[in-house]
């Protein structure tokens, strides 16, 4: 019988188990709900680690080029610590990209439960996808950096050919491991945190852990390219820090890099760093790791076979519906405002994958933070004194927070399902773009700057803060008019082509943009903080400016144009207009 | 009275519809039928002025739709084929926001999406994201949302699709209801025995083509057949169910 040949080679279909699902399990990790390549897959993942290696290998040159004319005498520990963070960083990055389909979810478990697959096959195959995925990584990240270790470091201990192979063999190996600790550290975290609460009290706290960890990454990030252009000097003064190195001892205790820096040299048999021993936190940590890793995937799998979440009910409706009347019936009187609005709303509060992207843009805006206030540009003692730093925090966070909103806005929540507004689409379009401003002014900006006043008057004092939430505010929404003003669509509604910011083209204009509007607008702030009646002249102008935005789109755009359900794609040959004579062109 | 006149829809140069002309009266319940494929969506889909035809026009009491398309979009009611809604909202946030778009009072919608939800038996998940929903409650949802603001055209595809039995029954009868009311309706299904029962009108529609329209009764006369059943056997399938079954579980059987 058919059935009995089936199970008479229980091993051979178990492998084949495997493989489909190792295959299935990697290519979701190019396609889930945060990282999605579409339908050029390939291009751009070759694309991507194809900048990783390039980059990887300019700072190693970078890091390691004095070492051809200069004698290695050890302190070349410092630079493999510091590229050993690197590789760690970008690792730990990609992990929390990944973080949705790191463990075998909800649709893995609908999916695959029905089918005779053992729970081993699914884990091990989980498993065997991300040291796959973590294996291409690491591998674009040595292809190219590598070169610069192994053929500049070797020549200054030996000039044997086999300490030559050995040490290229030693330097594969702990950037390998190196990259799957720095990858499986969050993913670690990220399965003890699920197991500790749960997947349903996880699925709530999941946003807030991972924007956490995104601040902290971005931060690290940032701090790690402040050292790339302005050197380790202007971080930790490096005599110092050679100097105190016995006394900064226990801080290696806890610094992974360092770990991997120790087990480098001790591989390669002279280890010269002064506290050798660290390298069995390297081989204790990764052994914890993968036991951790597997124990927590296999509960949280099991727990999801068990029970399956009931969802929940709505509690405390009538408080909240009577709330709701009376919001709307204070802001949103115009019916189309308010079902944009509660729309947006919604769609923020729910999908999961607008929310990340938002707090992705946030958590670059939060980690500029911290690594403003280190740049020490303000005179010791007086940071938390009126300063340009300390100034330009708000603006900077209301920058990443409309940015990231115009970005995510961009992006369909379920597009086939947009059909609803285009078939209940009213003559007066103004009403959905005045509901998609009331909606960013009352539910972020509005609560951000609530927050600053806030904290800024427990730094300051009350009036002061007030004068520089209000002067916050409404240069954000001036921002916020500007980075809208031809926005026609209705959000999460309009179908998206990327690469139409062409990022990869003007990525430098962008951000000396956004640095001279921080540095213009808080040093505006600073001279009119001195004498405040100047702010009622400053609020007049930004009113003035807003009021001609608005005619311009009442008067012009919005009788001209209609919503947009579709992203137009760029001409495949951009018109020049050449063959026209420029006497007979229309203006 | 709603009139298609020589509707053609192609898609990359392909036909889906092809010179499909018909008007459909107030009072009327039409039905249309066809295989899959046949272009039954694409028709209504354009009907619904949610796609644009290649050739010819629909219009409305003789008035191109093109002419003011809002004006025709706040008159119809559209319950699409799939069940395409945003599920990441409620029932009760999803029909408010309709009613909204449609400018309906709030006070209003309260009233009329509480009393919905109660009849349809969602009442008790109106609250719950409709990614938890079964296909029949996201359809009921979806019928709700397309009377919500009392449409004189209604163009239902496949409304049934998912409901259980008691549900498909009321609306069944509504649709009855609302059809002595005036209103215009066009029915599209695969379950012909529905469409035998409440449909005063039958379109057949065959690879994008009409191959039959007018009542059951008449067909069935001229056609000397004694069902719809049979008669769109007839008209549109040109296999034998018997020998496709038969192909299909000996394809079932095949081993290596």
């Amino acid at each position: 019988m058919a059935f009995q040949s089936s199970l008479a080679r229980p091993a051979a279909l178990e492998a084949r188990q495997f493989k489909v699902l190792t295959r299935h399990f990697f290519l979701r990790l190019f396609k889930n709900d945060l990282v999605d390549f579409e339908d050029q897959m390939k291009e751009r993942v070759v694309g991507i680690l194809s900048i990783l290696a390039v980059f990887s290998g300019l700072i190693s040159y970078v890091f390691l080029g004095k070492y051809e004319f200069t004698p290695d005498q050890g302190q070349s520990a410092f630079e493999k610590m510091l590229f050993i963070t690197f590789f760690m960083l970008v690792l730990g990055f990609v992990a929390i990209l990944e973080w949705d389909v790191m463990f075998p979810d909800k649709r893995d478990h609908a999916n695959l439960n029905p089918l005779p697959l053992k729970i081993r096959t699914i884990l091990l195959a989980k498993f065997t996808s991300l040291l796959l995925f973590v294996g291409l990584f690491a591998l674009s990240l040595n292809i190219l950096s590598s070169l610069s270790f192994v053929l500049l470091l070797p020549q200054w201990r030996s000039t044997s050919a086999f300490f030559f192979i050995g040490h290229a063999l030693v330097h594969f190996l702990i950037m390998f491991l190196a990259c799957f600790f720095g990858f499986f550290l969050y993913i670690v975290l990220l399965g003890f945190i699920q197991v500790l609460f749960g997947a349903r009290s996880f699925a709530k706290a999941s946003t807030y852990v991972r924007s956490l960890f995104l601040i902290i990454q971005a931060f690290l990030i940032l701090t790690y390219l402040r050292i790339l252009i302005y050197g380790l000097d202007n971080l930790i003064p490096t005599e110092q820090l050679r100097s105190d190195l016995p006394r900064l001892g226990r801080f290696f205790d806890f610094f992974p890099p360092y770990w991997f820096t120790d087990l480098y040299e001790t591989a390669l048999g002279h280890p010269r760093l002064p506290f050798h021993g660290q390298y069995r936190y390297a081989l204790i940590g990764l052994a914890a790791m993968a036991l951790v890793f597997a124990l927590t995937m296999g509960l949280a799998y099991g727990r999801m076979i068990r029970k399956d979440d009931p969802g929940h009910k709505g509690r405390l409706r009538t408080v909240r519906l009577f709330w709701e009347a009376a919001f709307n019936g204070l802001f949103l009187k115009n019916l189309t405002q308010r079902a944009i609005f509660h729309f947006f709303r919604k769609t923020l509060k729910s999908s999961m994958f607008h929310r990340m992207r938002l707090a992705t843009y946030m958590a670059c805006g939060i980690a500029l933070v911290p690594f403003l206030i280190t740049m020490r540009s303000v005179r010791r003692g007086h940071l938390l004194g009126l300063n340009l730093t300390l100034v330009i925090i708000p603006l900077v966070l209301s920058f990443a927070l409309l940015l990231g909103l115009r970005s995510v806005m961009s992006l369909p929540v379920s597009l086939e399902s947009n059909w609803v507004f285009r078939l209940t689409e009213r003559p007066k379009i103004r009403a959905y773009f005045t509901g998609l401003r009331k909606a960013i002014l009352l539910m972020k900006l509005g609560p951000l700057f609530v927050l600053v006043f806030t904290v800024y008057a427990i730094l300051w004092d009350p009036r002061t803060s007030l004068y520089h939430s209000l002067y916050g505010l409404v240069v954000s929404v001036v921002v916020m008019e500007v980075l809208f003003i031809h926005h026609m669509k209705i959000p999460f509604a309009c179908s998206y082509l990327p690469g139409k910011e062409k990022i990869q083209i003007y990525w430098l204009p962008y951000i000396l943009g956004f640095l001279a509007y921080v540095n213009i607008a808080g040093r505006i702030e600073l001279q009119l903080l001195e004498s405040p009646l100047g702010f009622l002249c400053f609020f007049g102008v930004c009113l003035i400016s807003l009021a001609g935005i608005r005619a311009y789109q009442v008067f012009f755009l919005y009788k001209r144009n209609k919503i947009r359900f579709e992203e137009e794609p760029e001409p495949v040959m951009i018109d020049l207009d050449y063959e026209r004579p420029s006497h007979r062109r229309e203006i | 009275m709603l009139e298609l006149k020589g509707i053609t829809k192609k898609y990359a140069g392909v036909p889906a519809v092809r010179d499909v002309s018909f008007a459909l009266k107030p009072g009327e319940i039409t039905g249309y039928l066809g295989p899959n494929g046949a272009g039954k969506t694409t028709t209504i889909k354009i009907m619904a002025g949610l796609l644009e035809p290649t050739e010819g026009e629909v219009t409305y009491e003789g008035n191109p739709i093109k002419k003011d398309m809002l004006a025709y979009k706040s008159i119809i009611g559209y319950v699409p084929e799939q069940s395409e809604v945003y599920r990441h909202l409620s029932a009760w946030d999803y029909l408010f926001m309709v009613g909204r778009l449609r400018g309906i009072s709030d006070r209003l919608l309260r009233t009329k999406v509480t009393a919905l939800m109660r009849l349809l038996g969602l009442s008790s998940d109106m609250d719950m994201a409709m990614s938890s929903y079964s296909k029949g409650m996201v359809q009921k949802v979806l019928i709700a949302s397309a009377l919500l603001h009392d449409p004189v055209v209604i163009l239902m595809d496949e409304p049934l699709s998912g409901l259980d039995v008691s549900a498909a029954l009321v609306v069944k009868d509504l649709l009855v209801l609302l059809s002595r009311e005036g209103k215009i309706i066009i029915y599209s299904s695969h379950i012909l025995e529905v469409v035998e029962k409440i449909c005063s009108r039958v379109i057949i529609i065959d690879k994008g083509s009409i191959a039959a329209d007018d009542s059951v009764s008449n067909l069935s006369h001229l056609m000397n057949l004694p069902s719809l059943g049979e008669i769109f056997h007839r008209l549109v399938v040109k296999v034998d169910p018997e020998i496709t079954a038969r192909g299909i579980a000996a394809a079932i059987k095949k081993r290596d």
